[in-house]
């Protein structure tokens, strides 16, 4: 699936989003293995090759956008177009019609709402430029700060998987999935272009 | 790995009325006279429209070794799912997660009514539990598939999950789906 169809770079009123390039791996990795951040990810904190190891085992380069603040990479965004769920005879109808998304972003920008920003560009970019039909995204429910993101984007919670995930702190923790469907999306109100500089 | 999913169970499994046991190719003829039938299909996720296409569907996704028989007086009825997965945990603690199940099921529409899959499942919760050990148990379903949805209710499964027009369904279109789910303490603690 190509993210060609989108224009890059995207702007909003303070950010630039743009796909992260091998540049930016730096800063990325580093954002991700800082405690706060680290403890809501899969993965383990490590270093920044342990770092560099995950996004080659498991090719994240190509879903990950980065995050510009005055030209500086205060985070980034996660972008996968998938397939929905569909019987077999039916699945070209839904062949790359959806997207999951996710965030990270370096605890000493947070607090101005710049993953919120960040985040409704790219809903507006799946839909309008990519043209999916459903939005999902996954969190530990209670990583409370990103679970707000999805509300302020006009998610809904869809999911709820109770004791379903093993944090590393030992304890079995409850899942969530939020999703928005490209119709709901269009019909919410939502503030005219604000984010669209 | 499945096929020692079934290798750690003692086959075959007796209910009070039923019989299940892992299915080999020779079931594949009846599993698939079963499914075809409109009635059944309709919730399938796929409809073979031959024999040889069910059966190298079958071994396109190995699911020969996920599937069960059913048997009602040595005669085949249906089939059930048991599918065994590494449980979800973050990378560091991944050994210690353990495993879950996702379940399934299908009857011949001329059995039902008489309980049997709710006997089977209700067993087939049981072989997770204690004989497998997973710590939780899944079953999926497009959430108009009414008498699916009321096995899962009587096997004590909550719902975790409903996906607004997430599921693409041949004839009805665009669907919502549906997760339900049983933790093994909640399981036990339904049977104390």
């Amino acid at each position: 699936m190509t993210l060609d169809r989108i224009s890059w770079p995207l702007r909003t009123d303070r950010l630039t989003v743009r796909p992260a390039t091998v540049e930016d791996l730096d800063a990325l990795g580093r954002i991700q293995n800082l405690p706060e951040v680290v403890t809501w990810l899969p993965s383990s904190a490590g270093t920044q090759a342990d770092y560099l190891l995950r996004m080659g085992q498991h090719s994240l380069l190509p879903r990950t956008l980065a995050v510009e603040l005055d030209s500086v990479v205060i985070g980034e965004l996660y972008l996968h177009v998938t397939s929905g769920w569909a019987q077999r005879e039916v699945a070209d109808g839904a062949r790359d019609c959806e997207a999951e998304i996710g965030w990270g972003f370096d605890p000493a920008h947070q607090g101005h709402g710049y993953a919120t920003e960040a985040a409704a560009e790219l809903v507006r970019a799946c839909f309008q430029d990519l043209g999916v039909r459903r939005i999902t995204a996954g969190a530990f429910a209670d990583n409370d700060r990103s679970v707000r993101i999805m509300e302020r984007l006009g998610m809904r919670q869809e999911t709820r998987g109770i004791r379903t995930t093993l944090h590393r702190s030992g304890h079995w923790v409850d899942n969530t999935v939020h999703a928005l469907l490209a119709d709901e999306w269009r019909g919410a109100d939502r503030p005219a272009a604000g984010a669209r500089a | 790995m499945t096929t020692e999913t079934f290798d750690r169970v003692t086959w075959p499994i007796r209910t009070e009325r039923l019989t299940i046991r892992p299915a080999t190719s020779e079931d594949l003829r009846g599993i698939f006279e079963v499914r075809t039938l409109p009635e059944v299909g309709q919730w399938m996720p796929d409809r073979p429209t031959s024999y040889p296409e069910f059966v190298m569907r079958f071994g396109e996704l190995g699911v020969l070794a996920r599937t069960l028989v059913l048997e009602l007086d040595g005669a085949l009825i249906g089939d059930l799912y048991l599918h065994v997965t590494d449980a979800w945990a973050q990378a560091d603690v991944a050994a210690q997660a353990g495993q879950e199940a996702e379940i399934g099921w299908c009857l011949s529409p001329a059995h039902q009514g008489n309980g049997y899959v709710s006997e089977a499942a209700a067993e087939l919760v049981r072989i997770c539990f204690e004989d497998l050990a997973a710590r939780r148990v899944t079953a999926a379903a497009f959430a108009d598939n009414v008498p699916s949805l009321a096995i899962m209710r009587r096997l004590g499964m909550r719902q975790e999950s409903r996906g607004v027009r997430d599921s693409l369904h041949r004839e009805r279109g665009w669907i919502d789906g549906v997760v339900f789910a049983l933790l093994a303490d909640e399981w036990r603690e339904s049977r104390a």
